[in-house]
């Protein structure tokens, strides 16, 4: 008797490790699986940006050029921030964020931005990632433009004024259940 | 009583074994499949880049010169006076379909959009608040000038641009290409 009272309190400690067990493994695998899936779809994406950039013209404050967006594997609505960064960067973009943009007095200064000749729309967001889902930039609150929908080619004209040694860069994010993710950057 | 033990050991054992495959099983899945996914749909995009690279082409003279004309298939022109063309340097249709999305041209301070409307058989060009949405398609079968005598399609333009230069005004393609005058 005793020993039947033993291998059945044995049978129900096997079931109760199990179920701890799958319940684990469970919460794993689904994060791992949502953390691929918005790789997935970030990279997807990222693939399939094609992005022109006009010849520059001068104006009094620096130079205008305008650029166009098209994405062969994705309709939708992206976003995009502009800023100067040190030219030396433009050969390392492993370590590409705002955290190297130009600021005066903290404040990131960004260009003059245009779509289809009016002023897009902007949020602010205080997240970036890089397509891996590593952090990109945490911190003061960065403006991202919204573009219109990606069925037909967008034109994004900008008015740079770069300070001396300073390039200007455009990175692109997609909104993937609610983080920004990188899809692409443009050196100007 | 000893059979009774052994059973309920198996038992237990096999339980433990459902488990193991149960948890393997879906994690082998989210691994192993993942990447497999992601390397298709590189290969499914890639294409596409390359049609809209090679609608350059259309532009630039042949090389090596093809049975004697080196020029190309179409060329992008402004006439200097409120208009450019589209001239096309052969009756044949173009390698890659073109369509115009809207022009670009830079007057001094800005590059500005037009769009591109179509009045009875003559196409002009319009400043607008936003991208449009048509663009117009470029085709022999379309044409509704001479350039030179060459069949061309016309395009009549409101303002000049910047110190009347062709170089400061751009076409996008349905690509997104930008082809200069």
């Amino acid at each position: 008797m005793e020993n039947s009272v033993s291998s059945f309190i044995l049978v129900i400690a096997t079931l109760l490790i199990g179920l701890v067990a799958i319940g684990l493994s469970a919460v794993f695998a689904s994060n791992q699986y949502n953390v691929s899936t918005i790789q997935n779809q970030a990279q997807n994406i990222a693939n399939g940006l094609y992005i022109s950039v006009s010849n520059p013209a001068n104006v009094a404050s620096g130079y205008t050029v305008f650029i166009t967006i098209k994405d062969f594997s994705y309709q939708g609505q992206l976003y995009f921030t502009a800023f100067y960064v040190p030219s030396v960067y433009e050969n390392d973009t492993s370590q590409l964020s705002p955290n190297l943009a130009y600021t005066i007095n903290n404040e990131i200064i960004y260009p003059q931005i245009k779509i289809g000749n009016v002023i897009p729309s902007n949020i602010t967001t205080r997240m970036l990632y890089y397509t891996n889902l590593n952090l990109m930039y945490q911190g003061n609150p960065i403006v991202l433009w919204k573009t219109p929908s990606l069925n037909i080619p967008v034109e994004i004209s900008l008015i740079l004024s770069p300070p001396q040694g300073y390039s200007t860069i455009v990175i692109f994010f997609a909104n993937i259940q609610n983080k920004y993710v990188e899809v692409g950057y443009e050196w100007i | 009583m000893n059979r009774r033990k052994a059973i309920s050991t198996v038992v237990g054992i096999l339980i433990l074994l459902i488990f193991i495959i149960m948890i393997a099983i879906p994690l082998s899945t989210v691994f192993l499949t993942q990447p497999t996914l992601q390397n298709q749909q590189t290969e499914n995009v890639q294409p596409y880049k390359l049609i809209a690279q090679e609608q350059y082409n259309d532009f630039a003279p042949s090389i090596p010169e093809f049975n004697g004309n080196s020029e190309p298939q179409i060329e992008f022109l402004y006439s200097g006076n409120y208009s450019v063309f589209f001239v096309f340097n052969s009756n044949s249709t173009l390698v890659h379909p073109l369509i115009v999305q809207y022009i670009m041209i830079y007057n001094g301070s800005n590059w500005v959009l037009f769009n591109i409307t179509k009045i009875n058989n003559i196409y002009v060009a319009e400043q607008t608040k936003q991208i449009p949405s048509n663009g117009i398609t470029i085709t022999i079968t379309n044409v509704n000038s001479q350039y030179d005598g060459k069949p061309a399609i016309e395009i009549i333009l409101p303002v000049f641009p910047y110190e009347n230069e062709p170089q400061y005004i751009a076409i996008v393609t349905q690509y997104g290409n930008i082809i200069y005058g």
